[in-house]
């Protein structure tokens, strides 16, 4: 399958001014063949792709060594040679296709660019030539989206028109930046699999960047792992996947979600249900919502009327016990961080009944506010964005504590101190201003400053999502130890099934504003009931390349987006609910 | 589901401490300083520096030229350059500063509550703000000033309401710009007062904003008092105004163009010394702009 | 669209209301008798009175403000107090040499401002980069009578290559544009340095974005990635600029058409202000506003040209 040499690169080194960012980098690829580089931020992974690409900033990144295309030497080829190469011979894909494209020119004119330039194709058989390439990346109804601008596509669909500008001057090879790292899962899946047919039926190399090992898994032939701007470990996928030589490899591996086993079949046809009653684990709940809902008004016409509202959380209920966790799972939009926002109160427009540890929370009262603010608190995803940069870390404990009146002095500054020894910090940093902290130990430092008021419940929102994936593990595990030391609660809100699949006991799956399916961790992993869960289940890449095949093809979604637009006196039709197991619900469809 | 956060400190951010703040800043902010620091000086030192009084008249020594006695020659009515020059600055200066105070203060809590609150206070408050800068600003300031009078309070007055929506503006975007930033949506999980969070937190971070805006505005209001004068609308004479300096060397800028080349140059030299700084601090505050000063 | 004109369009109106109830209040709550400044101090009482009812003053002030809206909104606001005429018949009859006045400076400013601001970002950190940015902060620190001051020194009584003085009683078109040259110029170069920089750093900040890259990256040429994908994300930034500077264009014509002795809304509204004229004074603020209200206008209807985003919601 694989045939000649396509590129090969040998002593690439690249450096920023004095710093060297990638060291004597070699390897090869061949036609129709597909090598991953694998690595963390700050891996050097990205910056050797655009040294390939040419597009290291001039003047300021240099690379030495070599770099040949078949017979080319393109380090010593000078810019107006190097432009043919580029989207020519070699094109490339980046990470994030909302950012992209041109926002101001229709998506047909940004591909025909690359056509016109590099197949000299004007006028109608231009157009042509644009329309082959949007029908074979299957974007719907080329005809008509083809004068569309970029703002009018979904992620999804950009990186589509990104990979038909890749393909459209037939390249030797494709250098993919993170792909499918800033889509969603479902979307993610599709997303592989069309560049995986494309390139099988092209016979163009593939050159894929990632830190995600699962798509590794799925598509690449051999593997390239950097770190620090060197190479730690090469071979075929199977070799390393089955045989990792270095620790850093297997802490990889070791993070993609590994789900795949635990999958136990369908479940049992499930018993009708009215009502489903808020269940948890424990002797008390800690938090319970009941028929929670989230409504933006949306206005328009001629006078900004009224025309409807988004239900961006609908009628949604759910139980936490007392030092248990619940996950709530779905992708961008479903509604899942709007929940934990209205629980505390940072958005507006919410209804329904919140209930912290048996207090009915009255949301016009500030005694009953303040109480809620002191029992529960939140953790968010950026850590460097969540604390301010101009206090230090020590105040930022213990300003909350003194607000409310929990501590104050010297009792405040030795909990303080106790905080951050419990989180791993030096008490001795505590004069120290955030961005003297890595990403990791600024989440450390979020969940010291939310342990200060002794909450009975935390709500994680995509708390570890931005962490790399070593760290990740880490700030899991020191969220199990301490939940066990103090007995905490936590709502983990992410997209991320092996994030939750590690600390949740419960999990409920969040599609539309609504939850779809909730129950134990083992049973929704192991025997998920309804549609969304198991598609959202299938598309997670896999840990394995021997499990190529072995998981059906992710279905495409055949239920096209439901616009959460709805009128303002809309009534939800009545939810019918199917009972799998003990606490396990799925909502029937209808 | 944004980039993976690097795991290294970041290690290029403002520490506070004056002298490392000084140190830091580039060419531009300290070049427009030096120039605003000898300014204020001999303002200050006016009656020292000054060879004669600043309205005293010489009929023998009309219109005489730069050199000798006077050192930058003598107007129409053989008042000396050099010291009118010395004491208009402290018109400029003083109108300036008290204007863009004024300004600055009520602009800035204008566009921190609106933009804070949001909702019908915020839409209030700014279409009062867009009426005033739906009028030319020069026009408006003429129009105040001619209907007030032209004392230094009125002509304060005057730049002073120009001024507030600029402020005002930029301090709603600004606050606007922090509002939805985790760290305060952090404060708010935990219960601070909108009071607290407003002007603990968000404050301090967009302060650095909001003084570059002052000292650009410094350069706007030195030059419309200086325009205002030139009109006709300054302070009355023989008040020294290097605008009414200008007004009065242009009568005879045929014969004698020096009367109105050096009270032009001293204004250009304190607007342009206001946006060095302005644009200076941008640049220092700006991380996009770094690799560029 | 239309429903974006409409909510643009009622602010608009809005601001004009404001304007001219805040223009109607400013002039009533001025020191001093009206009358009194038109007659003098010794005009008889009769006298006083007569004038103060022929101009409405005797009504009480509602009356007035009403009057004052509903003729305004006909496009009738008064006579001159000094020269009997109507203020609008004064305006429109020197309105023409401060537009062309204007326009001619703004279109100039625009042509040198945009390619220097494109040069200035493309050499960024270098030599021409630093020359362009001092000299377009001297620009904008430059007060328009100065900058009008120094080319009449150096180009009109120097050089004597164009008149000292613009004023009418130009018969030909290279007559005319020689009297305009000056004035035009001391305008567009300040026009100029403010277009400069705001084009440098919209240039600066697109093209630090993703989207530059993947033009690259297809192997398009630099002159092709500036031009075509950067300039024309650019011109939103640089319409905006254009649009609030406008103002201060407008304002600067006054200064320019003093030293020049350019006849024009400049030379207008100092012989209101220096006849005290209130009526021609307050009719003439009025017409500038609208103007500025205008601009905004157009401005935000260039949005939608500019910017396929732009919904007009």
């Amino acid at each position: 399958m694989e045939g000649q040499r396509i590129l090969s690169v040998s002593g690439l080194t690249v450096a920023f001014g004095s710093t060297t960012v990638v060291h004597d980098l070699s390897f090869d690829i061949a036609s129709g063949g597909t090598l991953a580089i694998v690595g963390g931020s700050g891996s050097g992974k990205s910056v050797t792709s655009l040294a390939i690409m040419g597009l290291l900033q001039e003047g300021v990144g240099r690379a030495s060594g070599s770099i040949r295309l078949g017979d080319q030497e393109l380090l010593t080829l000078n810019e107006a040679a190097m432009r043919r190469v580029r989207g020519g011979k070699i094109s490339m894909i980046f990470q994030e296709p909302m950012t992209s494209l041109n926002p101001v020119q229709r998506i047909g004119d940004q591909i025909g660019e690359a056509i016109r330039i590099h197949r000299g194709l004007r006028g109608a058989a231009l157009r042509k030539a644009v329309l082959e390439m949007l029908r074979k990346v299957r974007i719907p109804d080329p005809e008509q989206r083809i004068d569309n601008y970029p703002h009018m596509f979904s992620g999804g669909m950009r990186q589509r028109v990104m990979i038909a500008m890749a393909l459209a001057c037939d390249p030797v090879l494709i250098i993919a930046d993170e792909p499918t790292t800033a889509l969603d899962v479902t979307v993610q899946a599709q997303t592989l699999q069309l560049l995986k047919d494309l390139q099988r039926d092209t016979g163009t190399a593939l050159l894929l960047i990632t830190h995600d090992m699962g798509v590794v898994a799925e598509v690449a032939d051999h593997v390239l792992v950097m770190r620090r701007g060197r190479e730690i470990e090469r071979g075929t996928v199977h070799e390393v996947f089955s045989n990792p030589r270095d620790g850093y490899t297997r802490t990889l591996i070791e993070a993609a979600p590994s789900l795949v086993g635990k999958w136990r079949g369908r479940p049992a046809a499930g018993q009708a249900v009215d009502v489903v009653p808020l269940s948890f684990r424990g002797e008390a709940a800690v938090l319970e919502v009941r028929d929670l809902s989230v409504r933006f008004p949306s206005y328009g016409g001629l006078l900004g009327r009224l025309k409807g509202e988004v239900r961006a959380v609908d009628h949604v209920s759910f139980a936490i016990g007392q030092g248990e966790t619940l996950g709530l799972v779905g992708e961008s939009g479903s509604g899942k961080s709007t929940i934990g926002k209205a629980i505390i109160n940072l958005v507006p427009g919410h209804s329904g009944g919140v209930t912290v540890a048996g207090r009915e929370v009255d949301y016009g009262n500030p005694a009953s506010l303040g109480a809620l603010r002191r029992d529960v608190q939140m953790i968010f995803q950026d850590p460097f964005g969540s604390l301010d940069s101009r206090q230090t870390i020590g105040s930022a404990i213990i300003e909350p504590m003194r607000v409310h009146g929990l501590a104050s002095g010297k009792a405040a500054v030795s909990r303080m101190e106790m905080l951050l020894e419990r989180v791993g910090l030096e008490p001795s940093r505590a004069g120290s201003l955030p961005h003297e902290f890595s990403g990791g130990q600024r989440q450390r430092i979020c969940i010291a400053r939310a342990l200060a008021m002794s909450p009975k419940l935390i709500i994680a929102d995509e708390a570890v999502s931005a962490l790399d994936v070593a760290v990740k593990a880490q700030i899991l595990d020191l969220m199990v130890d301490l939940q066990k030391e103090f007995g905490v609660s936590y709502l983990f809100i992410s997209h991320d099934m092996a994030a939750i699949e590690r600390i949740c006991d419960r999990i409920a799956v969040m599609y539309f504003g609504e939850i779809v399916e909730i129950g134990d961790r083992d049973d929704v992993i192991g025997r998920p009931g309804h549609d969304y869960t198991q598609r959202l289940l299938a598309a997670i890449p896999i840990t394995h390349p021997d499990q190529r095949g072995l998981r059906p093809p992710p279905a495409n979604n055949s239920v096209p987006p439901r616009s959460p637009l709805r009128p303002v006196d809309y009534q939800s039709p009545p939810t019918r609910w199917d009972m799998m197991a003990a606490g396990h619900f799925i909502r029937r469809a209808g | 589901m944004s980039g993976i956060i690097s795991e290294s400190p970041t290690s290029a951010h403002p520490r506070n401490g004056m002298r490392s703040f000084l140190s830091r800043l580039n060419f531009s902010t300290q070049a427009g300083l030096a120039v605003l620091l000898l300014l204020v000086l001999a303002a200050i030192f006016a009656p020292q520096l000054a060879t004669h009084a600043p309205s005293q008249q010489s009929l023998i020594n009309q219109l005489a030229p730069p050199g000798g006695k006077y050192l930058l020659g003598a107007d129409q009515f053989g008042r000396d350059i050099w010291s009118r020059l010395l004491y208009g600055a402290r018109y400029s200066l003083i109108i300036g500063f008290s204007a863009i105070t004024i300004a600055l203060v009520l602009g800035s809590f204008i566009g921190m509550v609106a933009g804070y609150r949001g909702g019908a206070i915020d839409i209030v408050l700014m279409q009062m703000m867009d009426v005033i800068l739906a009028f030319p600003s020069l026009i408006l300031g003429l129009a105040l000033v001619a209907l007030m009078g032209a004392t230094v309070t009125n002509i304060v007055i005057a730049i002073a309401f120009t001024a507030t929506p600029a402020f005002a503006r930029i301090a709603r975007a600004a606050v606007m710009a922090q509002r939805d930033r985790e760290y305060v949506q952090a404060c708010h999980a935990m219960g601070f007062s909108g009071a607290r969070v407003l002007f603990r937190h968000i404050l301090p971070a967009i302060l650095p904003e909001i003084m570059v805006m002052a000292s650009l505005w410094m350069a706007t209001a030195v030059r419309t008092e200086a325009s205002l004068a030139f009109i006709g609308l300054g302070l009355a004479p023989p008040t020294p105004t290097w605008g009414g300096m200008v007004r009065e060397g242009f009568e005879n800028i045929l014969s004698s163009f020096h009367l109105a080349l050096f009270p032009s140059m001293a204004i250009l030299l304190l607007v342009l010394a206001f946006n060095l700084i302005g644009d200076g601090l941008r640049d220092a505050i700006d991380p996009r702009m770094k690799d560029v000063s | 669209m239309v429903s974006f004109l409409a909510k643009r369009l009622g602010f608009a109106v809005i601001t004009l209301f404001c304007v001219l109830t805040l223009v109607f209040l400013l002039v009533r709550i001025l020191p001093g008798d009206p009358a009194l400044v038109i007659l003098g101090d010794q005009a008889s009482p009769e006298s006083l009175m007569a004038l103060r009812q022929r101009l409405g003053l005797d009504q009480p002030l509602p009356v007035q403000y009403a009057r004052f809206l509903m003729q305004s909104v006909q496009g009738d606001l008064g006579r001159s107090m000094i020269s009997g005429r109507p203020v609008m018949d004064e305006i429109l009859t020197v309105l023409p040499y401060t537009l062309e006045l204007t326009m001619a400076a703004l279109l100039l400013g625009a042509l040198l401002g945009v390619p220097a601001g494109v040069w200035a970002a493309v050499k960024r950190g270098r030599t021409p980069d630093y020359i362009l940015r001092f000299l377009s902060l001297v620009g904008l620190s430059l007060p328009a009578f100065v900058a009008a001051i120094v080319l009449l020194m150096v180009f009109a009584i120097q050089l004597r290559w164009f008149p000292v003085i613009s004023a009418g009683g130009a018969n030909t078109l290279a007559e005319r544009l020689r009297q305009m040259a000056l004035p035009t110029l001391a305008l567009a170069l300040i026009m100029m340095a403010y277009i400069t920089r705001v084009t440098r750093s919209a240039m600066l900040e697109v093209l630090s974005q993703d989207f530059i890259r993947t033009a690259r990256a297809k192997g398009a040429s630099p002159s092709r990635v500036i031009w075509n994908h950067a300039l024309g994300n650019c011109l939103i930034p640089i319409t905006t600029v254009v649009g609030l500077y406008l103002g201060i264009l407008i304002g600067n014509s006054v200064l320019t058409e003093i030293v020049f002795s350019r006849p024009g809304l400049g030379k207008l509204i100092l012989s209101a202000l220096t006849q005290r004229d209130y009526t021609l004074l307050q009719g003439m603020i009025v017409i500038y506003t609208l103007m500025v209200v205008v601009v905004n206008l157009l401005t935000d209807l260039t949005y939608g040209f500019l910017d396929p985003r732009v919904k007009y919601k």
